[in-house]
């Protein structure tokens, strides 16, 4: 965004309160991921 | 209202170099239409074709761009203006969207009339090419009337809260203040957005 234009910077609003009826979302708990399975090698057959 | 944050805004806040920028002076406002800014219009337009839904490679207009100056905004914040823009534009535009937004006009009017606030509609909130719309003063009062008001709501809310814990849940049953009500109509249009977009996808499949 080009700084001319308004909007640029986010204004700073001296007075700010929590909305009391909305409840916060629980932050998700990062799962580890699934570990892959290792990559199958085709192996010469005797 | 819908936000997960109350912002009481001073009209210095809101001044930009946009508002006495000639031609067009956009005053200082919340909202400011069509700032001259980046506008890709290259996006899907679903276009209302009777009760179905056509798909057109491109936006129905020009140097639609829109700032709205909240402050530092939530996801929540983020996720409103997306629905109330969405659903607003499809009205304006008659999009596919657009008997739902003109229900959520009419619901929020509705809304304001049980507060008393129905005047408040009148106020310039954006500043158009119309002179009418020139007075910052005006749609600051009005602005100042409407965050006052939730404020107030806010301060009942938490007393209420200290004095008889639990009385959310016979709120949700009985007569209900601004927030509430604001909060449940943006659940409503947003679960009726998410159930009709599920149809149309699976109508779209089979």
């Amino acid at each position: 965004m080009r700084a001319h234009q308004p909007g640029s910077e986010p204004i700073d609003i001296p007075e700010t309160i929590p909305n009391p009826v909305v409840v916060p979302k629980p932050t998700p708990t990062p799962k580890e991921p699934t570990p892959k399975e290792p990559g199958r090698i085709p192996e010469k057959v005797p | 209202m819908g936000s997960d944050t109350l912002r009481r805004y001073t009209l210095g806040d809101l001044a930009t170099s946009f508002a006495e920028r000639q031609p067009y002076p956009r005053g200082r406002r919340l909202v400011l239409y069509d700032a001259a800014g980046d506008f890709d219009r290259n996006f899907d337009w679903w276009k209302a074709s009777g009760k179905h839904c056509l798909v057109e490679p491109q936006l129905p207009f020009e140097n639609g761009r829109s700032d709205l100056l909240t402050g530092s905004g939530s996801r929540l914040d983020i996720e409103n203006i997306n629905l109330l823009a969405t659903l607003l534009v499809h009205a304006q535009y008659q999009g596919y969207w657009g008997q739902l937004g003109m229900q959520l006009q009419e619901e929020m009017e509705a809304l304001l009339e049980r507060h008393l606030l129905n005047g408040l509609v009148d106020a310039p909130w954006v500043r158009t090419d119309d002179p009418e719309s020139d007075d910052d003063d005006r749609f600051f009062a009005a602005l100042q009337e409407l965050v006052a008001y939730a404020f107030e709501e806010s301060v009942r809310i938490k007393k209420k809260d200290r004095l008889f814990p639990g009385w959310h849940e016979i709120l949700t049953r009985s007569s209900r203040g601004i927030l509430q009500e604001v909060q449940s109509l943006l659940q409503k249009y947003r679960s009726e957005l998410v159930k009709q977009s599920r149809l149309l996808e699976q109508e779209g499949r089979a």
